[in-house]
């Protein structure tokens, strides 16, 4: 997968570009308009665009992109988390829209949910040992018999899986739960008790309990001890 | 009282008052002239007797009686006095007593009385008409001047209710009717500089905070995504995983407060238009499924009555949000085994907990990073976005405490 970062805060930019490379793409960075502009010329399959850059609106990376008619996926990485800037966005043809700050661990969600989208069209079943997962259509088998999940605790599942081997902080489960509405504080209880119902239904099924408790820290998806 | 009634007052009983002693003295005065003019005429009459040796005078009664009484001068004296009449009535007449001495031993007297009968009815008259035409004459003028002073006053009663529904978050100016009157004028003014200077102060305050808030998020990017490198790392020690986990932590709760914030200011700056018709109940029911892992790892009880729709036209997603709030507080500060009820009425909504008992006045439950120390969890920023989002929504909050219940209300009826 060859993915471009666009990204004027070097910091920023180089833990994104580690993260991609981590995860088995490829990936080329671009830190203001006019490189950006220059690079998507070559085809990308997705772009992480930052909107705020020293020469201009990133919005202009997306006006290039889908004028060109590619098939690239766009997710937008702002500090501006007005509606209207999110509207403006998704309007023009951006995939995903996520506020700064945010956690690795949800751009990965992100990014793993785009390229289903984009180059599977959602078509594809997801894996992991006994556990089979169709998005499309909300249905999670284990060992082939189908489990009933409420859309919450599908919702962690699909962000542990697209997560696995990583720690990931009860902060990032809980914003990935409560993206919809403004949500302060107090949802570690709540995850606690989503991630306790999860367990409960996958191991009552047959599944191994892959959700392993990082003391103090989080949770890490993974099959290995 | 009102200007208008207070003046009228003061005025109406000066008038009174000065009324009373002028018709007093306009009484007196007249009777005074009238009393000269009697005393002339019956000295004139005496005269005329006195010359003519005439006792048939068509206007007076004189009699004269010889006294044994040594006088040196003429003595004499005008008195007021009744006598009957024929008729059996009384009637009233001035006289005149004089006294002249003829030799040493021996004086006349001569009494000349007249009746005042037809000169008492005009000065009854003339002190009527002293009372009552100055009465009419000041009543029309003071409600003249009422009504002028009212019209005048339109503009400064314009003032105050502008100013009463003045609000610092309003985009619009203080649009103040003109006077010709310099006061109010000047008033106007002064009120129109002060509106402008408060809502630029206002203004660039909250500039300040929005970009504060905003210049903010990029660097907390950094710090979470770098944290987050770290923790990934295999090698870690106990004690390492330990102090990032504190750092998370940490920055979790810096980012959560900056949201907030954020989202306070974005509530002022009224961000969130498109309005629609929201049900509360189904609000209330989405929210208390979001909430459920929540309210049964509490143990708690939810009692949901509700006899009507309750719909309110404002942000779906706030209205959300409003809910989302008060339900996790009214879970947060529960007890084991405790209870919520949620009833829902026709322009009404109310959310009612058991709990401990706090020491916070009611007026204070609203304000920001209030908070119970028992929940370090909480940023105490939640009830305020409540607050806010009712202000903005039209919607009316009251919250009480009753023994160990917690009751907030939300009323929809403005």
């Amino acid at each position: 997968m060859k993915i471009l970062i666009v990204e004027d805060e070097p910091q920023l930019a180089q833990s994104i570009q580690q993260f991609i490379l981590s995860e088995g793409h490829s990936c080329e960075l671009a830190d203001n308009l006019s490189t950006a502009l220059y690079l998507v010329d070559n085809l990308f399959d997705i772009i992480i665009l930052d909107l705020n850059l020293p020469d201009g609106n990133g919005l202009e990376v997306i006006k290039k992109v889908k004028s060109k008619g590619m098939q690239t996926g766009v997710i937008v990485v702002s500090a501006r988390d007005s509606l209207e800037n999110k509207i403006e966005g998704l309007e023009l043809g951006a995939d995903d829209y996520l506020t700064k700050p945010f956690q690795m661990a949800e751009l990965n969600a992100r990014l793993k949910s785009l390229v289903r989208r984009v180059h599977f069209k959602g078509e594809e079943n997801i894996v992991f040992n006994e556990l089979e997962i169709t998005p499309s259509e909300l249905l999670v088998k284990v060992n082939g018999q189908a489990i009933d999940l409420t859309k919450k605790e599908f919702d962690l599942l699909m962000y542990f899986i697209a997560n696995k081997n990583r720690v990931l902080t009860k902060t990032g489960i809980g914003e990935h739960m409560s993206k919809d509405f403004m949500d302060y504080g107090f949802t570690d209880d709540l995850i606690y008790s989503h991630i306790k119902n999860l367990r409960k239904k996958l191991i009552k099924a047959g599944c191994d309990d892959y959700i392993k408790n990082v003391y103090g820290v989080g949770y890490k998806f993974t099959d290995s001890n | 009282m009102k200007l208008l009634t207070k003046t009228g007052l003061n005025f109406i009983s000066a008038s009174i008052f000065f009324f009373f002693i002028g018709s007093l003295g306009g009484y007196y005065f007249i009777r005074y002239a009238v009393n000269k003019m009697f005393n002339n005429e019956l000295l004139e009459a005496q005269q005329q007797v006195e010359q003519h040796n005439n006792t048939l005078l068509t206007y007076a009664d004189v009699s004269i009686d010889t006294l044994a009484l040594s006088l040196n001068t003429e003595q004499y004296s005008f008195t007021d006095t009744v006598m009957h009449n024929g008729d059996g009535n009384f009637e009233f007449y001035r006289k005149l007593s004089l006294l002249k001495p003829i030799n040493e031993a021996q004086a006349v007297n001569y009494t000349v009385i007249r009746s005042t009968a037809p000169s008492d009815l005009m000065v009854m008259k003339f002190t009527l008409m002293l009372t009552v035409f100055p009465i009419i004459f000041f009543l029309i003028l003071y409600l003249v001047n009422r009504a002028s002073t009212k019209y005048s006053l339109t503009v400064f009663y314009d003032t105050i209710n502008k100013l009463r529904v003045f609000d610092v978050n309003k985009e619009n100016r203080l649009d103040l009717m003109t006077s010709d009157i310099d006061e109010f004028e000047q008033l106007n003014e002064v009120f129109s500089a002060m509106d402008k200077k408060i809502k630029e102060d206002y203004e660039r305050l909250k500039e300040y905070t929005e970009n504060t808030s905003h210049e903010l998020q990029t660097p907390l990017a950094i710090i979470n995504t770098k944290l987050d490198e770290l923790i990934q790392a295999d090698n870690l020690r106990e004690e390492q995983i330990q102090s990032i986990a504190g750092l998370i932590e940490t920055t979790n709760r810096l980012s959560k407060t900056n949201q907030a914030l954020i989202f306070l200011a974005k509530l002022d700056n009224r961000v969130f238009a498109n309005a629609q018709s929201v049900s509360f109940n189904d609000v209330v029911q989405t929210e208390l499924e979001n909430l459920e892992p929540l309210i049964s790892e509490a143990k708690l009880k939810v009692e949901m009555t509700s006899t009507d729709r309750l719909l309110a036209n404002m942000n779906p997603s706030l209205a959300h949000t409003l809910m989302q709030n008060l339900l996790k507080n009214a879970i947060r500060h529960n007890i084991p085994d405790g209870y919520i009820r949620i009833s829902i009425k026709q322009q009404q909504l109310e959310i009612t907990n058991s709990g401990q008992v706090v020491s916070y006045e009611p007026e204070q439950m609203f304000g920001r990073f209030k908070k119970n120390s028992q929940h370090p969890q909480s940023l105490g920023i939640g009830l305020s976005i409540v607050k806010r989002i009712c202000d903005i929504s039209d919607i009316v909050i009251n919250y009480d405490q009753k023994d160990k219940e917690h009751i907030f209300k939300l009323d929809f009826s403005k």
